[in-house]
């Protein structure tokens, strides 16, 4: 008789689907016991036994959950959230209007700007038609939003501006209000960059991923330099640009700072607060899941040590905010907003929905990132917008037919994570994002009772 | 587990989330849902349902109904049949008396129901069988009906008759097997068969239609009964009109009507006054003709607070406490002891002839208890006045060195102010005590002004425009001060009553009382005695707010009051009255 090996149980076992109850998630704070109804994405509180009782039907099944809620009479008759989504105009789009980049971040979706493929800047010509295709699909009255990414879309700075004009003379025309927007790496804003910019009140998102050793060393130039210095050299004007008064009828330039969150973040309030202190209107945090490095996304193990920090993070927004203090750490911000508003959803965005990406050829794909990629490809500006490409995509990516998603209490606050990083990586943060949306489920409560007149 | 489950929405969608039906006040464990009909639900309505399968409405029959009306309308109503969403009778249950229930009502038994005036005739539970037809025949009445719906319990077989009222040939009852409906869930959520609104659907309405009367009387319990009228012409000071007429008319504050003609004495009884009120539905639309009262008096144009007295401060806080403890104090328990004097002078009631005067009992219980209310109401400013004296203590207003003292004893000279009238004296309640009781309490009168100065005193403000004392003295004061005007009034009343005995001597109501020795009072002596100390210990522990120990004292003192009224009465039966002022 030869040895048997034997497999640890845990390590066979991998749990991927959710257990636990599926139908609402319960939580407390020194203000009682409160649950998440997960239809309708509904926060009440509730008496101190409901949660043992929640979890004694979720050991029955989700049918057991449901008669639970509708006994209390909380269930409505029909589901927030049908298994139908019906197909809305596309009133967004973000242009790749270069596919070119001057940095080599490792973590790259872009894959270094050019898509794997040759880097290339987008004609006028597609940009304008891109433009005129969304400003007629939208009717008056509505609104419309461009985005300008890429590569570093400043590369192409001609077709950005001239694009940007023709939008707002257009949609001023037909009496749409239009948005504009801009994500940027910064190295190569201008003075007149920065005129231009406050004048259309583009909201800008700027890459920047710490202080100066840590944003070097994940976001390097080609030449291996670090970008820091230069950002920062720059920084000063548009970021003080935000305080000018804006044009009649624009809102005002907006600048936020946004954060690939890598292994290499070991110390995320520290870096939250350097880039608050900057002068930033708010500053958000993006987990690296999906990464051209492998090294720099994040794994399990880190992905838990990660959720501390973001707690830590999410504390010192909860003092400040309760002395009345500002602390623009926009993740927290949303959430206790979107927590605040019920927001409920069968998907994680609007790749798809009411957002498009164009590439620099023309061709539509369900978001920027997924330019190039004939997963998502979504028609072009020749043959038109593939609606039926979109209502596929979006019955297929529906969280409610996903694994795990189907049975997580989180679903319709997550909506199933990224279609990118998901496709590519798989849903590996889902403890991760049910931790955060756990921890601000308390926030907002604690908030909510501290200062109801922030939530309106 | 817990019964009463509180859902509190937070969020916004769980705001939104409107769950169609009764508000959430209409929960039972929540509510001060009564049945009169109710402030947040009226409870009857449940009862309405409580057989699966039909909807009845308890009527009460109106007191004065439209011409036309069914003389037996009142009782339980069957208003519908509607066993189709009823939650107690689903269509595919295993249970026999349901689907039997079903075919019933879905068939024969359900199509008669529909047709006519149907009512629940008898009502059966545990072998018991409730009729709700009285002996003589009649129907009982809602209230009644819907009393013995409500004993019925679930869980037990139930079986219901029901007759039909208006059939122009006499029809057989229909019986009908069930049980009886539980309302709610054991969390409290209630039953869906109840419609929206449905148990809303009767309330209260309180501050128009039940403010002139309603089932349980509480919303007219707060409104007056009996006011007087707007002082017009001239006035006394204090504000009461100098024409003792108008002054001492008192008016229906519901009368229908409003205008000068209308002010006429409001009569005794309720039932006199009733057809000359305004009427449900009147009060419905003229409420606002109704007056404000401030201070038993209607106002119906703007309030003019009465002029201020120009009576004079004390020169300072030791002239005023000096004032309180040596005159207004004692003066208050002179008055009291006086009132009780002449209080146990009347005969009682059960002593009043049976062969004449056919009016004195009821007019020796009025009188007695008026008498009454006038010596308690200086007993309380005698403790008014000790609170008064021991909050300036409080408040560090004594001349240093000095403290409060209890005063709890008579005064050994006349009322403050007074002239021309002789020291305390205790005397029969004959009209000589009765005049002299209404001079001395009149409008402007000594009494009525011995509190003036304190009152102007109190009210004081220092030259950085701030009181000089705190607000709650001077209202303790002014409370006192404006007392007096209903004394004099009761004396006025007391002597209208008794002047049917004017002439007859002796006075009939009068027993033949003397001054007692202290030596054949002695009992009573000794209770009084011991109740002023232990009035004294009161007022000092509460002084020093031990209170506690007041009101041990203060229980005492009321033991005492009472084997003083006994032995008082018993003696005054006999004809000694007690010496009072013979104890310091």
């Amino acid at each position: 008789m030869g040895s048997v090996t034997t497999v640890p149980l845990a390590s066979l076992k991998r749990r991927r689907a959710f257990e636990g109850p599926t139908e609402a998630h319960c939580f407390s704070t020194p203000h009682g016991t409160h649950a998440l109804l997960v239809d309708g994405s509904r926060v009440y509180d509730v008496p101190g036994d409901f949660e043992s009782r929640l979890q004694a039907a979720a050991r029955e099944g989700r049918a057991a959950e449901r008669d639970l809620i509708s006994a209390f009479g909380l269930l409505d008759a029909e589901p927030a959230i049908g298994e139908h989504i019906a197909l809305p105009t596309v009133n967004a789009l973000a242009l790749a209007v270069s596919e070119h980049c001057n940095l080599a971040c490792g973590y790259c979706y872009a894959d270094g700007g050019s898509f794997g493929s040759e880097p290339r800047h987008m004609p006028w010509e597609v940009a304008k038609a891109a433009v005129d295709g969304l400003l007629e699909r939208v009717s008056e009255g509505g609104s419309a939003s461009l985005a300008f990414l890429g590569g570093e879309p400043l590369l192409n700075r001609s077709v950005l501006r001239r694009t940007t004009l023709h939008a707002a003379a257009l949609a001023a025309q037909r009496g749409i209000a239009m948005r504009f927007a801009l994500t940027t790496n910064a190295t190569v804003l201008n003075a007149d960059d920065v005129d231009f910019l406050a004048q259309h009140g583009f909201a800008v998102t700027v890459s920047i991923d710490g202080e100066k050793e840590l944003h070097d060393a994940l976001r390097p130039t080609r030449g291996g330099t670090g970008s820091y210095e230069r950002i920062v050299a720059r920084l000063s004007s548009l970021l003080a640009a935000q305080k000018r008064k804006p044009v009649a009828g624009r809102p005002p330039l907006q600048v936020s700072a946004r954060v690939t969150v890598t292994p290499r973040h070991t110390a995320l309030r520290a870096t939250l607060e350097h880039l608050i202190g900057l002068g930033f209107h708010s500053v958000g945090f993006s987990p690296s899941l999906s990464s051209r490095d492998p090294a720099l996304q994040l794994s399990a193990g880190e992905l838990e040590a990660l959720l501390a920090q973001m707690i830590e993070c999410a504390e010192a927004f909860e003092a400040h905010t309760l002395r009345g203090q500002p602390y623009p750490f926009s993740n927290m911000l949303a959430m206790v907003q979107e927590l605040h508003r019920g927001t409920h959803r069968p998907l994680p965005c609007g790749a798809g929905a009411g957002y498009l990406g164009v590439s620099a050829e023309g061709d539509y794909s369900a978001c920027h990132r997924f330019v190039g990629d004939p997963r998502a490809a979504m028609g072009s500006l020749l043959q038109g917008i593939d609606d039926a490409a979109r209502a596929e995509w979006l019955a297929q990516r529906h969280v409610d037919t996903q694994e795990p998603c189907r049975s997580c209490w989180a679903r319709y606050l997550c909506g199933g994570g990224c279609h990118h990083e998901v496709l590519n990586r798989g849903r590996v943060a889902c403890d991760f994002i049910r931790g955060w949306l756990g921890h601000g489920l308390g926030a907002y409560v604690r908030i909510a009772e501290a200062r109801p007149e922030l939530l309106a | 587990m817990s019964r009463s489950a509180e859902f509190k929405p937070r969020n916004r969608t769980a705001r939104a989330a409107s769950v169609v039906g009764n508000p959430a006040t209409a929960r039972l464990d929540d509510a001060v849902g009564n049945c009169f009909p109710g402030l947040e639900l009226d409870v009857r309505n449940l009862d309405g349902r409580f057989f699966p399968g039909l909807l009845f409405r308890i009527v009460a029959a109106p007191l004065t109904p439209l011409p036309g009306t069914p003389a037996d309308e009142g009782g339980a109503r069957l208003v519908s049949v509607c066993w189709q969403n009823d939650p107690m009778l689903p269509e595919r249950s295993p249970e026999p008396w349901v689907q039997a229930l079903l075919s019933a009502l879905s068939g024969d038994a359900g199509n008669t129901l529909s047709v006519g005036r149907w009512y629940l005739q008898w009502v059966e539970q545990g072998g018991k069988r409730i009729s709700m037809i009285q002996p003589n025949g009649q129907p009982y009445d809602g209230k009644p009906v819907w009393r013995m719906v409500r004993s019925l319990v679930p869980g037990l077989p139930l079986r219901i008759g029901l007759v039909r009222r208006d059939a122009p040939v006499p029809q057989p009852v229909i019986e009908l097997h069930g049980y009886r409906r539980v309302y709610t869930t054991p969390d409290g959520v209630i039953s869906p068969v109840f419609e929206p609104g449905e148990l809303t659907q009767s309330l209260c309405n309180p501050w128009q239609h039940d403010f002139r009367d309603c089932a349980c009387y509480y919303w007219a319990s707060n409104h007056p009964d009996v006011v007087m009228g707007q002082a017009k012409g001239p006035e006394v000071p204090g504000g009461d009109p100098q024409d003792a007429t108008t002054a001492l008319t008192y008016l229906d504050w519901l009368r229908r009507d409003r205008t000068p003609a209308g002010e006429v004495a409001a009569p005794d009884v309720r039932s006199a006054a009733r057809p000359d009120q305004i009427d449900h539905f009147e009060i419905n639309w003229r409420w606002q003709e109704l007056n404000f009262v401030i201070g038993g008096r209607e106002i119906a144009d703007a309030y003019v607070p009465p002029k201020p007295g120009h009576a004079q401060p004390y020169k300072d806080a030791a002239e005023l406490i000096a004032a309180l403890e040596n005159d207004l104090a004692p003066m208050e328990m002179t008055l009291a002891l006086e009132y009780l004097y002449s209080l146990f002078s009347l005969h009682a009631p059960s002593e009043a002839p049976q062969d004449r005067w056919p009016t004195m009992r009821d007019d020796l219980m009025a009188v007695r208890q008026s008498l009454t209310i006038v010596a308690v109401s200086e007993m309380t400013h005698l403790r008014w006045v000790n609170q008064l004296l021991w909050e300036l203590d409080r408040a560090g207003f004594y001349p240093p060195g000095k403290h409060y003292t209890p005063v709890v004893r008579h005064s050994h000279q006349g009322p403050v102010g007074l002239d021309g009238l002789h020291g305390p004296a205790l005397r029969v309640f004959d009209f000589e005590a009765v005049d002299a009781y209404i001079r001395v309490e009149r409008p402007g009168g000594p009494l009525d002004t011995a509190y003036a100065r304190t009152v102007a005193t109190l009210e004081q403000r220092g030259a950085d425009g701030q009181h000089l004392y705190p607000r709650h003295l001077y209202e303790l004061a002014a409370k006192i001060d404006s007392d007096g005007v209903q004394h004099w009034e009761r004396f006025r009343e007391m002597r209208r009553t008794l002047s049917t005995y004017r002439h007859a001597r002796p006075l009939p109501y009068l027993r033949n009382v003397r001054l007692g020795s202290p030596k054949e009072t002695a009992a009573a002596l000794e209770a009084y005695e011991a109740l002023q100390s232990d009035l004294r210990h009161a007022y000092a522990h509460e002084a020093a707010r031990e209170f506690e120990l007041a009101q041990q004292a203060i229980g005492r003192a009321r033991k005492l009051m009472d084997v003083l009224n006994r032995e008082a009465e018993s003696l005054a039966a006999r004809g000694i009255g007690v010496p009072f002022f013979s104890v310091p």
